[in-house]
């Protein structure tokens, strides 16, 4: 059953949501109500340009307004963490669609930027790699503070006034032992070697001989010379690391 | 049952600060404690890693930490959400955070969070309402909460005044009152209210600790707590006259926009000291009035 006050809380928080389109409750001050309509706006406003500052700088700032306008009305957050919103956002963006047809890559970016984001607050420590690399007697393993993902669209070199042309690209998103969040980006081939370390301590060994069995004939030295560079940069780097 | 008895902040010192990402770093090189206690919303904390958790970690063994929440929504509309009392309860366990406050607000609808704090309409209904929601909440954690007077800009909706409201809570209830004295203050001039008259009426054995903070005033009859300045004139005297109407109670700043140097902070909170000094040795407090 609804309770007396709780109708008045309704329109109340309706009218925060909605301002102009929903009525201002019963025998409360228009004005005084826009100090909360504006209050309310400001702060998710802030929260979401700090989390996705690539997405609020390609944006025209009318397009930014009415998306977070848009998001704050009708989405239905869940998440008491005030961290997660940017999370909710991105479900936010998914979900409706908006803005694809003029940015088809807004999706992709979102979920670049959230996924710094994540990374930045992600539960879990990397010790510093070790510099003595010894690929033969140890097994490797990703990063478990590491993402491989393949995007449509070169998202992390998007800016303000450089949108680049749709081309698959793989990049690995993850967090150093000193807390920073690095990007690199990948060949197909060391995007998979990495896919197939995820969660998995193999010998490198192995994974260049499964990709030389799966690869055309000729080409073996060629991939495992290129991938062993990869593979090498990818330990300093602290994405893979030694099993123990 | 009842938490009645600690209800009350003790035993952790007389000067708290808000903790703030602005000054993780720099809070962190004072050699001796410039406070006695750091409070944090749990819901940036919670659940959370890396850089910022090694951060909370040395604090938590340098200060003790208690817990200010902003996602309770004890006055909402949903019922209160179970899995989220369980994920603070082991963060309470895990950092010994000793004390949780809340709102006495709203900040959800049907739909889901908002994320700011709305007024609670002052009925009867709501009294009876919220205080079953502090009892569940409080059998839930197996401790005391503590809930916080809001400031709040449009004009109350409902029969009760905020004082009745208020009183009425802690009287249905076995939860402290967070007494905010810069809400006191904005509401006062907000709500046009005598600001001492409204202290008169609080039941001073119910007090957990006080608020302290700056606000915004925008124009003459509205003021925004903002937290964004330091503290007005207004409000240290109005925290001077709780001080001795109350004793001195444990007094924390916040402050969470345009956050200056650590420094600026500190000289605030000296502030606090001071004044707890002066009204402590004032001959009307040692020897009665």
């Amino acid at each position: 059953m609804v309770l007396d006050f709780q109708k008045t809380q309704q329109s109340f928080a309706s009218r925060i949501r909605h301002n102009n389109s929903a009525p201002c409750p019963d025998g409360i001050d228009v004005e005084r109500m826009k100090v909360y309509e504006e209050c309310f706006f400001n702060g998710i406003n802030e929260l979401l340009s700090n989390a996705f500052p690539v997405i609020y700088e390609v944006l025209t700032e009318f397009e930014w307004h009415s998306l977070i306008k848009k998001f704050y009305a009708t989405h239905h957050s869940q998440s008491p963490l005030f961290y997660e919103i940017p999370q909710e956002f991105l479900e936010y963006l998914i979900k409706s669609n908006s803005l694809v047809e003029k940015y088809p890559f807004i999706i992709e970016l979102a979920h670049y930027e959230w996924m710094e984001l994540t990374l930045d607050l992600a539960i879990g420590e990397i010790s510093k790699p070790d510099k003595e690399i010894d690929l033969d007697n140890n097994k490797f393993i990703l990063s478990p503070l590491a993402e491989v993902i393949a995007y449509n669209y070169p998202v992390h070199k998007i800016k303000k006034n450089y949108i680049p042309q749709k081309k698959i690209v793989f990049i690995c998103i993850y967090r150093n032992y000193k807390y920073e969040i690095k990007f690199i980006e990948l060949n197909k081939l060391s995007a998979r070697i990495l896919l197939m370390l995820k969660g998995n301590a193999l010998y490198i060994n192995d994974v260049m001989q499964e990709l030389i069995n799966n690869s055309e004939s000729g080409k073996s030295k060629k991939i495992i010379d290129a991938n062993i560079k990869v593979i090498k940069k990818l330990i300093l780097s602290g994405v893979i690391y030694q099993s123990t | 049952m009842s938490y009645k008895s600690n209800s009350i902040l003790s035993n952790i010192g007389m000067i708290g600060l808000g903790l703030r990402s602005e000054f993780l770093g720099s809070l962190l090189n004072y050699e001796n404690k410039p406070v006695d206690f750091l409070e944090v919303a749990p819901e940036n904390w919670i659940g959370i890693g890396g850089k910022r958790l090694n951060y909370f970690k040395s604090y938590s063994e340098i200060y003790p930490i208690i817990c200010h929440g902003l996602s309770l929504s004890i006055g909402g509309p949903k019922p209160i959400d179970i899995n989220f009392l369980k994920k603070l309860k082991t963060f309470f366990k895990d950092f010994n955070i000793s004390f949780y406050s809340e709102h006495l607000s709203f900040c959800s609808d049907l739909n889901g969070h908002m994320y700011d704090l709305m007024p609670m309409p002052f009925t009867e209904e709501a009294v009876s309402f919220i205080s079953k929601r502090i009892t569940q909440v409080q059998d839930i954690l197996e401790r005391s909460l503590a809930l916080e007077n809001v400031s709040y800009y449009t004009n109350s909706l409902g029969d009760m005044s905020e004082i009745e409201f208020i009183n009425a809570i802690l009287n249905e209830t076995g939860c402290g009152l967070l007494l905010d004295i810069n809400n006191v203050y904005v509401n006062s001039i907000n709500h046009n209210y005598d600001p001492n008259d409204f202290l008169n009426q609080i039941p001073k054995e119910r007090i957990s600790y006080f608020h302290i903070a700056g606000h915004w005033q925008k124009d003459k009859n509205l003021i925004i707590d903002t937290h964004g300045d330091d503290v007005s004139a207004p409000v240290w005297n109005l925290l001077k006259f709780a001080y001795k109407k109350f004793g001195i109670v444990p007094t924390l700043l916040e402050r969470d926009n345009d956050v200056p140097d650590i420094s600026i902070l500190l000289k605030e909170t000296d502030i606090i000291k001071k004044i707890q000094k002066n009204v402590s040795q004032s001959p009307e407090f040692l020897y009665g009035t």
